[in-house]
């Protein structure tokens, strides 16, 4: 738990570069080199090819909404003076479906489709959380 | 899989009183509901060789099952603890009839009860939900259970352009159909208005969208189809039935607007030789009001992505093209967790004998039940006949 009281990620051994990249405020994805699927969480083996050969690499930190809720009864206590809150599935440019809040979207503007981009909050020392915002117009053409 | 279709039977079905129950705790409650589906198979204790139970939250112990053989002082040949989750109190009856055909035991006992409702801790609580996301990747973001199932009826309206209207049909409709339950958790009416006007939970989902929080267990008793004539009740067969697992963290789902009930659906329906046009009744898993949009069309009972429109044209009522939940399912009967799913199993039993009384669907002769677990992540399909199926 965070000072806060926010829920921290149970990490693993296997996910330190992905926590150590969201330190950097870089978004990292685990590439298999065999056959260049990509994946997240991390495993020790391609979910594609079963290959052993996976490599660590920045993503674009570029997404759309999957899917989007707005959440008025909180998790825990610590959540409670965000509500709403919103929890999104963002597919990544790179393939991955992940879990992640949206920041600086209105009601309105939130919706499935929405193109948004990674940003990070620091929870404590170690974890620093990726959040994710509306594109700029600049980031939505590429 | 049953290895023959309609070889193992349901011979005894029961509820224990639900809603809020402070005067017996979850054991007490699984012996209650234990004692009286024996007394309704005709059968009793002595008879069972066979016991499965899953872990109460309010209750637990290391090994549930051993525990509950203990309390009931019953020493079984095949005894199951289930770390259940709502799939598993279907699922499980398939493994209880393997048991029976592979000559493990003759008598299977499935009795389950929770507490939720009155027998947890603001901690367990707590707990309870924030152990449905990812530990790692999706609980740091403050997912709640309805969060994670509102993501599903997000993903179902950009998909088929489902009404927000749809939703909350589901829940009029299982409200509508526990005013005809003795003992259903919440009886009085409502209207799509009412639901829509409920306190916001997770968008689109309300509080009426949500199933309740309850006290309560169920049992049932399965025997051979052979020894089942012989005792009180018409015996309920088992024709098929089928699993599906496809991700258990919603964030690893592959597709969010269609899930393994597909899969499931189409075992149960290929062991028993039949299809959804052969289902006359249907016992649908309700945690949250979209899952029961979901499971129509997953599972053939009405086609893809108009289970909005069926709902709102009266679709899974008492006198509709597929009657859903006549207790009024979790969303108005009563939901202990774990347990949940028993009570669909227990009312497609006495729909298939024509036992229900004002709920009563005319000429239930085959029933489709099915539960799922997580987050629309593991699913079982039951597909039981009346005596008539033989």
């Amino acid at each position: 738990m965070s000072a806060d009281g926010h829920i921290l990620p149970r990490t693993t051994p296997l996910s330190e570069p992905y926590w150590e990249g969201c330190r950097n405020a870089e978004l990292r994805l685990q590439h298999c080199l065999d056959c260049g699927h990509v994946q997240l969480p991390p495993r020790p083996h391609c979910t594609s090819c079963r290959g052993e050969q996976l490599q660590w690499r920045a993503a674009s930190g570029r997404g759309r909404v999957a899917s989007f809720t707005w959440v008025h009864m909180p998790l825990t206590e610590a959540w409670a003076n965000e509500v709403p809150y919103a929890v999104a599935l963002i597919r990544l440019a790179e393939g991955p479906l992940m879990m992640s809040n949206l920041r600086d979207a209105s009601e309105g503007q939130l919706a499935v489709g929405l193109a948004v981009t990674v940003t990070f909050e620091a929870r404590d020392d170690t974890i620093h959380l990726p959040q994710f915002r509306p594109a700029g117009e600049e980031e939505t053409r590429s | 899989m049953m290895k023959g279709r309609g070889r193992v039977a349901i011979v005894g079905a029961a509820d224990t009183e639900v809603g809020r129950v402070t005067d017996l705790d979850s054991q007490a409650l699984c012996a209650i509901a234990a004692q009286r589906a024996l007394a309704d198979a005709g059968l009793t204790l002595a008879d069972v060789d066979g016991l499965v139970t899953c872990n109460a939250m309010s209750q637990p112990f290391l090994y549930p099952a051993e525990a509950l053989a203990e309390y009931l002082q019953i020493f079984p040949s095949y005894c199951v603890g289930l770390g259940a989750g709502g799939a598993a109190a279907v699922s499980v009856i398939q493994h209880a009839a393997l048991a029976i055909e592979a000559g493990l035991c003759d008598t299977v006992l499935i009795t389950m009860a929770d507490r939720l409702r009155s027998g947890l801790t603001r901690e367990q609580a707590r707990q309870m939900q924030s152990a449905a996301g990812h530990p790692e990747f999706e609980t740091p973001y403050g997912p709640t259970a309805p969060a994670l199932y509102a993501l599903l009826a997000q993903a179902h309206m950009h998909a088929y352009g489902t009404s927000r209207e749809a939703l909350a049909a589901v829940a009029v409709t299982m409200r509508e159909h526990a005013g005809l339950h003795p003992v259903a958790q919440k009886r009085d009416p409502i209207s799509i208005e009412d639901v829509l006007a409920s306190r916001p939970v997770a968008t689109p989902l309300n509080v009426l969208d949500c199933s309740l929080v309850s006290d309560g267990g169920a049992a049932i008793v399965l025997t051979s189809a052979k020894r089942a004539r012989n005792l009180r009740q018409p015996p309920v067969l088992l024709l098929g039935s089928g699993e599906g697992h496809s991700h258990e963290h919603l964030s690893g789902a592959h597709d969010l607007a269609r899930s393994a009930a597909v899969e499931s659906g189409h075992q149960a329906y290929a062991r028993s030789g039949l299809g959804p046009r052969d289902i006359d009744i249907a016992g649908l898993y309700d945690c949250f009001t979209p899952v029961v949009l979901f499971l129509l069309e997953d599972l053939g009972l009405c086609p893809r992505g108009e289970s909005g429109a069926f709902v709102l044209d009266g679709g899974i009522r008492l006198d509709g093209a597929m009657p859903v939940n006549p207790h009024g399912g979790l969303l108005s009967h009563c939901h202990p967790g774990n347990p949940g799913s028993m009570f669909h199993v227990t009312e497609m039993v006495t729909q298939l004998r024509g036992q229900a009384g004002a709920r009563q669907v005319p000429g239930a002769e085959v029933a489709l039940v099915h539960a799922q677990g997580g987050t629309l992540s593991s699913h079982s399909t039951l597909i039981l006949g009346s005596e008539a199926t033989q």
